[in-house]
Protein backbone atom coordinates (compact mmCIF):
# COMPACT_ATOMS: atom_id res chain seq x y z
CA UNK A 1 0.00 0.00 0.00
CA UNK A 2 1.42 3.39 -0.97
CA UNK A 3 1.85 6.28 1.44
CA UNK A 4 -0.98 8.15 -0.24
CA UNK A 5 -3.35 5.23 0.07
CA UNK A 6 -2.43 4.69 3.71
CA UNK A 7 -3.10 8.34 4.50
CA UNK A 8 -6.37 8.33 2.62
CA UNK A 9 -7.49 5.18 4.43
CA UNK A 10 -6.68 6.78 7.79
CA UNK A 11 -8.55 9.99 6.93
CA UNK A 12 -11.44 7.92 5.62
CA UNK A 13 -11.70 5.82 8.76
CA UNK A 14 -11.68 8.95 10.93
CA UNK A 15 -14.16 10.71 8.63
CA UNK A 16 -16.55 7.76 8.73
CA UNK A 17 -16.34 7.93 12.52
CA UNK A 18 -17.40 11.60 12.37
CA UNK A 19 -14.09 13.52 12.50
CA UNK A 20 -14.66 16.73 10.57
CA UNK A 21 -10.98 17.69 10.30
CA UNK A 22 -10.08 14.33 8.82
CA UNK A 23 -13.04 14.66 6.48
CA UNK A 24 -11.73 17.98 5.16
CA UNK A 25 -8.28 16.47 4.63
CA UNK A 26 -9.90 13.56 2.83
CA UNK A 27 -11.97 15.79 0.54
CA UNK A 28 -9.01 18.08 -0.19
CA UNK A 29 -6.82 15.17 -1.20
CA UNK A 30 -9.52 13.38 -3.10
CA UNK A 31 -10.32 16.56 -4.97
CA UNK A 32 -6.69 16.93 -6.08
CA UNK A 33 -6.56 13.29 -7.14
CA UNK A 34 -9.94 13.46 -8.87
CA UNK A 35 -9.06 16.55 -10.84
CA UNK A 36 -6.20 14.68 -12.50
CA UNK A 37 -8.12 11.44 -12.84
CA UNK A 38 -11.19 13.02 -14.41
CA UNK A 39 -9.08 15.20 -16.67
CA UNK A 40 -7.32 12.12 -18.00
CA UNK A 41 -10.61 10.29 -18.52
CA UNK A 42 -11.97 13.30 -20.39
CA UNK A 43 -8.80 13.59 -22.47
CA UNK A 44 -9.19 9.96 -23.46
CA UNK A 45 -12.65 10.78 -24.70
CA UNK A 46 -11.33 13.68 -26.72
CA UNK A 47 -12.71 16.36 -24.45
CA UNK A 48 -10.73 19.09 -22.74
CA UNK A 49 -13.54 21.29 -21.44
CA UNK A 50 -12.65 22.81 -18.11
CA UNK A 51 -16.36 23.34 -17.38
CA UNK A 52 -17.04 19.63 -17.79
CA UNK A 53 -14.11 18.83 -15.55
CA UNK A 54 -15.46 21.09 -12.80
CA UNK A 55 -19.00 19.76 -13.17
CA UNK A 56 -17.96 16.14 -12.94
CA UNK A 57 -15.49 16.86 -10.13
CA UNK A 58 -18.20 18.53 -8.07
CA UNK A 59 -20.78 15.87 -8.85
CA UNK A 60 -18.26 13.27 -7.74
CA UNK A 61 -17.46 15.13 -4.51
CA UNK A 62 -21.16 15.45 -3.72
CA UNK A 63 -21.58 11.73 -4.40
CA UNK A 64 -18.60 10.96 -2.13
CA UNK A 65 -20.32 13.02 0.56
CA UNK A 66 -23.69 11.34 0.19
CA UNK A 67 -22.26 7.82 -0.15
CA UNK A 68 -19.51 7.90 2.44
CA UNK A 69 -21.09 4.88 4.12
CA UNK A 70 -20.50 2.77 0.99
CA UNK A 71 -16.72 2.81 1.42
CA UNK A 72 -15.57 -0.60 2.64
CA UNK A 73 -12.37 -0.32 4.75
CA UNK A 74 -11.12 -3.59 3.22
CA UNK A 75 -10.65 -1.93 -0.18
CA UNK A 76 -8.48 0.96 -1.46
CA UNK A 77 -9.97 4.45 -1.16
CA UNK A 78 -8.65 5.36 -4.63
CA UNK A 79 -10.46 2.44 -6.29
CA UNK A 80 -13.66 3.43 -4.50
CA UNK A 81 -13.50 7.08 -5.50
CA UNK A 82 -12.41 6.29 -9.07
CA UNK A 83 -15.44 4.03 -9.48
CA UNK A 84 -17.69 6.87 -8.29
CA UNK A 85 -15.97 9.35 -10.64
CA UNK A 86 -16.38 7.01 -13.56
CA UNK A 87 -20.05 6.50 -12.74
CA UNK A 88 -20.60 10.25 -12.46
CA UNK A 89 -18.79 10.86 -15.75
CA UNK A 90 -21.01 8.37 -17.56
CA UNK A 91 -24.04 9.82 -15.79
CA UNK A 92 -23.01 13.34 -16.77
CA UNK A 93 -23.02 12.50 -20.46
CA UNK A 94 -26.27 10.58 -20.11
CA UNK A 95 -27.87 13.60 -18.44
CA UNK A 96 -26.52 15.94 -21.11
CA UNK A 97 -28.07 13.58 -23.64
CA UNK A 98 -24.90 13.36 -25.63
CA UNK A 99 -25.28 9.92 -27.12
CA UNK A 100 -22.96 10.59 -30.02
CA UNK A 101 -19.95 10.67 -27.80
CA UNK A 102 -18.43 7.31 -27.24
CA UNK A 103 -17.42 6.63 -23.68
CA UNK A 104 -14.80 3.91 -23.92
CA UNK A 105 -14.69 3.62 -20.16
CA UNK A 106 -13.56 0.05 -19.89
CA UNK A 107 -10.70 0.77 -22.17
CA UNK A 108 -9.93 3.92 -20.26
CA UNK A 109 -9.61 2.03 -17.05
CA UNK A 110 -7.18 -0.55 -18.41
CA UNK A 111 -5.17 2.08 -20.22
CA UNK A 112 -5.09 4.32 -17.20
CA UNK A 113 -4.16 1.84 -14.57
CA UNK A 114 -0.51 1.61 -15.51
CA UNK A 115 0.45 5.26 -15.91
CA UNK A 116 -1.42 5.96 -12.72
CA UNK A 117 0.54 3.36 -10.89
CA UNK A 118 3.74 4.90 -12.24
CA UNK A 119 2.57 8.27 -11.15
CA UNK A 120 1.88 7.07 -7.63
CA UNK A 121 5.33 5.47 -7.60
CA UNK A 122 6.92 8.66 -8.85
CA UNK A 123 5.11 10.71 -6.22
CA UNK A 124 6.34 8.32 -3.56
CA UNK A 125 9.89 8.48 -4.88
CA UNK A 126 9.90 12.27 -4.79
CA UNK A 127 8.48 12.19 -1.29
CA UNK A 128 11.21 9.81 -0.19
CA UNK A 129 14.00 11.81 -1.80
CA UNK A 130 12.80 15.02 -0.22
CA UNK A 131 12.46 13.43 3.18
CA UNK A 132 16.25 12.97 3.22
CA UNK A 133 16.72 16.75 3.24
CA UNK A 134 16.60 18.91 6.35
CA UNK A 135 13.42 20.96 6.65
CA UNK A 136 14.99 24.30 5.74
CA UNK A 137 16.07 22.89 2.38
CA UNK A 138 13.03 20.68 1.83
CA UNK A 139 10.31 23.28 2.29
CA UNK A 140 11.44 25.72 -0.41
CA UNK A 141 11.68 22.87 -2.93
CA UNK A 142 8.27 21.50 -2.03
CA UNK A 143 6.60 24.86 -2.25
CA UNK A 144 8.24 26.21 -5.37
CA UNK A 145 8.97 23.10 -7.42
CA UNK A 146 6.05 20.87 -6.40
CA UNK A 147 3.25 23.18 -5.38
CA UNK A 148 4.13 25.81 -7.95
CA UNK A 149 4.30 28.84 -5.66
CA UNK A 150 6.41 31.78 -6.73
CA UNK A 151 9.64 32.53 -4.87
CA UNK A 152 7.94 35.51 -3.22
CA UNK A 153 4.94 33.45 -2.08
CA UNK A 154 7.13 30.71 -0.68
CA UNK A 155 9.24 33.27 1.12
CA UNK A 156 6.15 34.87 2.62
CA UNK A 157 4.69 31.54 3.71
CA UNK A 158 7.91 30.36 5.31
CA UNK A 159 8.83 33.72 6.80
CA UNK A 160 12.15 33.66 4.95
CA UNK A 161 13.72 36.20 2.65
CA UNK A 162 13.43 35.56 -1.09
CA UNK A 163 17.17 35.19 -1.31
CA UNK A 164 17.11 32.54 1.42
CA UNK A 165 14.44 30.58 -0.48
CA UNK A 166 16.46 30.71 -3.69
CA UNK A 167 19.60 29.62 -1.92
CA UNK A 168 17.68 26.87 -0.13
CA UNK A 169 16.35 25.49 -3.41
CA UNK A 170 19.77 25.63 -4.99
CA UNK A 171 21.48 23.89 -2.09
CA UNK A 172 18.73 21.29 -1.75
CA UNK A 173 18.87 20.42 -5.43
CA UNK A 174 22.65 20.19 -5.34
CA UNK A 175 22.49 17.86 -2.38
CA UNK A 176 19.86 15.63 -4.00
CA UNK A 177 21.87 15.45 -7.19
CA UNK A 178 25.02 14.63 -5.28
CA UNK A 179 23.27 11.96 -3.24
CA UNK A 180 21.13 10.29 -5.88
CA UNK A 181 22.75 11.27 -9.15
CA UNK A 182 19.52 12.58 -10.56
CA UNK A 183 19.66 14.06 -14.03
CA UNK A 184 20.58 17.65 -13.33
CA UNK A 185 18.85 19.41 -16.26
CA UNK A 186 15.31 18.20 -15.53
CA UNK A 187 15.49 18.81 -11.80
CA UNK A 188 17.32 22.12 -12.04
CA UNK A 189 15.10 23.41 -14.86
CA UNK A 190 12.02 25.56 -14.53
CA UNK A 191 13.72 28.65 -13.14
CA UNK B 1 -28.09 16.59 -1.31
CA UNK B 2 -28.35 18.31 -4.70
CA UNK B 3 -28.70 21.66 -2.97
CA UNK B 4 -25.15 21.33 -1.69
CA UNK B 5 -23.76 21.86 -5.16
CA UNK B 6 -25.34 25.22 -5.92
CA UNK B 7 -26.34 28.35 -4.17
CA UNK B 8 -29.62 29.60 -5.57
CA UNK B 9 -28.50 28.62 -9.03
CA UNK B 10 -25.08 30.14 -8.58
CA UNK B 11 -22.33 27.59 -8.88
CA UNK B 12 -19.81 27.25 -6.11
CA UNK B 13 -16.15 26.74 -6.70
CA UNK B 14 -14.72 23.48 -5.48
CA UNK B 15 -13.26 24.93 -2.26
CA UNK B 16 -16.60 26.43 -1.31
CA UNK B 17 -18.27 23.13 -2.10
CA UNK B 18 -15.85 21.30 0.18
CA UNK B 19 -16.58 23.84 2.95
CA UNK B 20 -20.26 23.03 2.66
CA UNK B 21 -19.74 19.31 2.57
CA UNK B 22 -17.55 19.49 5.67
CA UNK B 23 -20.19 21.60 7.43
CA UNK B 24 -22.81 18.98 6.53
CA UNK B 25 -20.60 16.05 7.57
CA UNK B 26 -21.90 13.43 9.95
CA UNK B 27 -20.70 10.11 11.26
CA UNK B 28 -21.61 7.19 8.98
CA UNK B 29 -21.82 3.46 9.51
CA UNK B 30 -19.54 1.56 7.09
CA UNK B 31 -21.75 -1.51 7.59
CA UNK B 32 -24.93 0.33 6.76
CA UNK B 33 -25.45 -1.71 3.59
CA UNK B 34 -25.33 -5.06 5.37
CA UNK B 35 -27.60 -3.86 8.13
CA UNK B 36 -30.12 -2.35 5.74
CA UNK B 37 -30.03 -5.53 3.66
CA UNK B 38 -30.85 -7.63 6.73
CA UNK B 39 -33.72 -5.35 7.69
CA UNK B 40 -35.06 -5.39 4.13
CA UNK B 41 -34.73 -9.18 4.04
CA UNK B 42 -36.76 -9.52 7.23
CA UNK B 43 -39.47 -7.25 5.87
CA UNK B 44 -39.39 -9.00 2.48
CA UNK B 45 -39.79 -12.41 4.08
CA UNK B 46 -42.71 -11.17 6.17
CA UNK B 47 -44.40 -9.78 3.05
CA UNK B 48 -43.85 -13.05 1.17
CA UNK B 49 -45.24 -15.14 4.04
CA UNK B 50 -48.36 -12.96 4.23
CA UNK B 51 -48.85 -13.18 0.45
CA UNK B 52 -48.42 -16.95 0.33
CA UNK B 53 -50.73 -17.44 3.32
CA UNK B 54 -53.39 -15.09 1.94
CA UNK B 55 -53.33 -16.04 -1.73
CA UNK B 56 -52.38 -19.71 -2.04
CA UNK B 57 -52.04 -21.02 1.52
CA UNK B 58 -49.38 -23.21 3.09
CA UNK B 59 -49.39 -26.94 2.49
CA UNK B 60 -51.43 -28.77 5.11
CA UNK B 61 -48.93 -31.54 5.86
CA UNK B 62 -46.32 -29.15 7.27
CA UNK B 63 -45.74 -30.50 10.77
CA UNK B 64 -45.40 -34.09 9.55
CA UNK B 65 -43.49 -33.44 6.33
CA UNK B 66 -40.89 -31.04 7.65
CA UNK B 67 -38.33 -33.62 8.65
CA UNK B 68 -38.46 -35.50 5.38
CA UNK B 69 -35.04 -35.55 3.72
CA UNK B 70 -36.03 -34.10 0.38
CA UNK B 71 -37.94 -31.25 2.00
CA UNK B 72 -34.89 -30.44 4.08
CA UNK B 73 -32.85 -30.56 0.87
CA UNK B 74 -35.31 -28.22 -0.84
CA UNK B 75 -35.07 -25.79 2.06
CA UNK B 76 -31.34 -26.19 2.18
CA UNK B 77 -31.16 -25.05 -1.43
CA UNK B 78 -33.49 -22.08 -1.02
CA UNK B 79 -31.73 -20.92 2.15
CA UNK B 80 -28.30 -21.25 0.53
CA UNK B 81 -29.55 -19.46 -2.59
CA UNK B 82 -30.89 -16.60 -0.43
CA UNK B 83 -27.64 -16.26 1.51
CA UNK B 84 -25.54 -16.32 -1.66
CA UNK B 85 -27.86 -13.82 -3.33
CA UNK B 86 -27.63 -11.62 -0.24
CA UNK B 87 -23.83 -11.62 -0.33
CA UNK B 88 -23.71 -10.79 -4.05
CA UNK B 89 -26.30 -8.07 -3.51
CA UNK B 90 -24.33 -6.45 -0.68
CA UNK B 91 -21.18 -6.44 -2.79
CA UNK B 92 -22.98 -5.00 -5.80
CA UNK B 93 -24.22 -2.15 -3.61
CA UNK B 94 -20.71 -0.67 -3.43
CA UNK B 95 -18.96 1.33 -6.17
CA UNK B 96 -16.78 -0.51 -8.66
CA UNK B 97 -18.21 -4.00 -8.21
CA UNK B 98 -19.33 -5.79 -11.32
CA UNK B 99 -21.64 -8.76 -11.80
CA UNK B 100 -19.24 -9.98 -14.49
CA UNK B 101 -17.17 -11.59 -11.72
CA UNK B 102 -19.60 -11.99 -8.82
CA UNK B 103 -22.21 -14.04 -10.68
CA UNK B 104 -19.95 -17.08 -10.26
CA UNK B 105 -21.11 -17.23 -6.62
CA UNK B 106 -24.56 -18.25 -7.84
CA UNK B 107 -23.01 -21.46 -9.15
CA UNK B 108 -22.55 -22.76 -5.59
CA UNK B 109 -26.24 -23.30 -4.73
CA UNK B 110 -27.03 -24.10 -8.35
CA UNK B 111 -24.30 -26.75 -8.55
CA UNK B 112 -25.46 -28.35 -5.30
CA UNK B 113 -29.10 -28.59 -6.34
CA UNK B 114 -28.11 -29.98 -9.73
CA UNK B 115 -25.94 -32.57 -7.98
CA UNK B 116 -28.88 -33.50 -5.76
CA UNK B 117 -31.07 -33.80 -8.84
CA UNK B 118 -28.50 -36.01 -10.55
CA UNK B 119 -28.37 -38.31 -7.51
CA UNK B 120 -32.16 -38.47 -7.52
CA UNK B 121 -32.26 -39.21 -11.24
CA UNK B 122 -29.72 -42.03 -11.01
CA UNK B 123 -31.31 -45.38 -11.79
CA UNK B 124 -34.67 -43.88 -12.74
CA UNK B 125 -36.20 -44.12 -16.21
CA UNK B 126 -36.42 -41.08 -18.48
CA UNK B 127 -40.22 -41.12 -18.40
CA UNK B 128 -40.22 -41.09 -14.61
CA UNK B 129 -37.71 -38.21 -14.52
CA UNK B 130 -39.71 -36.27 -17.09
CA UNK B 131 -42.92 -36.69 -15.13
CA UNK B 132 -41.25 -35.50 -11.91
CA UNK B 133 -39.75 -32.43 -13.56
CA UNK B 134 -42.97 -31.61 -15.41
CA UNK B 135 -45.10 -31.72 -12.26
CA UNK B 136 -47.98 -29.30 -13.06
CA UNK B 137 -46.93 -27.18 -10.06
CA UNK B 138 -44.16 -25.66 -12.19
CA UNK B 139 -46.53 -23.06 -13.57
CA UNK B 140 -47.17 -21.67 -10.12
CA UNK B 141 -43.53 -21.72 -9.22
CA UNK B 142 -42.30 -19.69 -12.20
CA UNK B 143 -45.17 -17.19 -12.13
CA UNK B 144 -46.09 -16.75 -8.47
CA UNK B 145 -42.56 -16.54 -7.09
CA UNK B 146 -41.61 -13.58 -9.35
CA UNK B 147 -45.07 -12.03 -8.84
CA UNK B 148 -44.90 -12.25 -5.04
CA UNK B 149 -41.33 -10.93 -5.22
CA UNK B 150 -42.36 -7.49 -6.51
CA UNK B 151 -42.68 -5.89 -3.06
CA UNK B 152 -39.52 -7.59 -1.74
CA UNK B 153 -37.75 -6.31 -4.86
CA UNK B 154 -38.94 -2.78 -4.13
CA UNK B 155 -37.60 -3.04 -0.57
CA UNK B 156 -34.17 -4.20 -1.68
CA UNK B 157 -34.10 -1.66 -4.51
CA UNK B 158 -34.87 1.10 -2.00
CA UNK B 159 -31.75 0.10 -0.05
CA UNK B 160 -29.62 0.20 -3.20
CA UNK B 161 -30.84 3.68 -4.02
CA UNK B 162 -29.16 4.82 -0.82
CA UNK B 163 -26.04 2.78 -1.55
CA UNK B 164 -23.74 3.31 -4.56
CA UNK B 165 -23.98 0.57 -7.20
CA UNK B 166 -22.08 1.52 -10.34
CA UNK B 167 -23.15 -1.48 -12.42
CA UNK B 168 -26.86 -0.74 -12.33
CA UNK B 169 -28.06 -3.58 -14.55
CA UNK B 170 -25.88 -6.02 -12.63
CA UNK B 171 -27.12 -4.67 -9.30
CA UNK B 172 -30.68 -4.98 -10.56
CA UNK B 173 -30.03 -8.59 -11.53
CA UNK B 174 -28.62 -9.33 -8.06
CA UNK B 175 -31.62 -7.59 -6.49
CA UNK B 176 -34.07 -9.65 -8.58
CA UNK B 177 -32.33 -12.89 -7.66
CA UNK B 178 -32.34 -11.95 -3.97
CA UNK B 179 -36.01 -10.88 -3.99
CA UNK B 180 -37.16 -14.10 -5.68
CA UNK B 181 -34.94 -16.30 -3.49
CA UNK B 182 -36.29 -14.73 -0.27
CA UNK B 183 -39.84 -15.03 -1.63
CA UNK B 184 -39.16 -18.70 -2.39
CA UNK B 185 -38.45 -19.21 1.33
CA UNK B 186 -42.15 -18.61 1.88
CA UNK B 187 -43.36 -20.18 -1.36
CA UNK B 188 -41.48 -23.45 -0.68
CA UNK B 189 -43.82 -24.02 2.26
CA UNK B 190 -46.76 -23.92 -0.13
CA UNK B 191 -45.42 -25.98 -3.01
CA UNK B 192 -45.97 -29.74 -2.59
CA UNK B 193 -43.40 -30.64 -5.26
CA UNK B 194 -40.27 -31.50 -3.28
CA UNK B 195 -38.16 -33.63 -5.62
CA UNK B 196 -34.69 -32.20 -6.27
CA UNK B 197 -35.44 -32.84 -9.95
CA UNK B 198 -38.30 -30.37 -9.78
CA UNK B 199 -36.49 -27.89 -7.55
CA UNK B 200 -33.31 -27.88 -9.67
CA UNK B 201 -35.21 -26.83 -12.80
CA UNK B 202 -38.02 -24.51 -11.75
CA UNK B 203 -36.67 -22.63 -8.73
CA UNK B 204 -33.57 -21.39 -10.57
CA UNK B 205 -35.79 -20.47 -13.50
CA UNK B 206 -38.04 -18.42 -11.22
CA UNK B 207 -34.94 -16.69 -9.80
CA UNK B 208 -33.63 -15.96 -13.30
CA UNK B 209 -36.94 -14.39 -14.31
CA UNK B 210 -36.62 -12.15 -11.25
CA UNK B 211 -32.99 -11.40 -12.08
CA UNK B 212 -33.61 -10.39 -15.66
CA UNK B 213 -36.65 -8.31 -14.76
CA UNK B 214 -34.49 -6.57 -12.14
CA UNK B 215 -31.71 -5.92 -14.66
CA UNK B 216 -34.23 -4.28 -16.99
CA UNK B 217 -35.83 -1.92 -14.48
CA UNK B 218 -32.80 -1.14 -12.28
CA UNK B 219 -31.07 1.47 -14.48
CA UNK B 220 -34.14 3.71 -14.15
CA UNK B 221 -34.98 2.77 -10.59
CA UNK B 222 -31.60 2.85 -8.88
CA UNK B 223 -29.83 5.82 -10.45
CA UNK B 224 -28.09 8.04 -7.96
Amino acid sequence: MSTTERELAAFMAAAQAGDGKAYRQLLDRLSVHLKGHIRRMLARMGSNGAAELDDILQETLIAVHGRLHTYDPAYPVIAWVNAIARYKLVDHYRAVGDNRRKIPIDEVETLMSEPEAYQADAARDVERLLSTLPANLRRPIEEVKLRGLSIAEAAGAAGMSQAAVKVGIHRGMKRLIARFGIGAPSMAGNG
Amino acid sequence: MASLGNDGGQLLDTDQLIDRLVADHRRVNPHWIERACLLAAGAALAVAIVLVAAVIGFRDDIPAAVMEGRILAKYGFVVLASLTAGLVYCRMARPGRRLKVLWLAYLIPLGLVIAAAAITAAGRGLGDIGATVADPNWRFCVTLVPAFAVIPFALFAAVLRRAAPTDLAGAGFATGILATAVTALAYAAHCPADSPLFVAVWYPLAFLIGGFAGAVVAPRLMRW
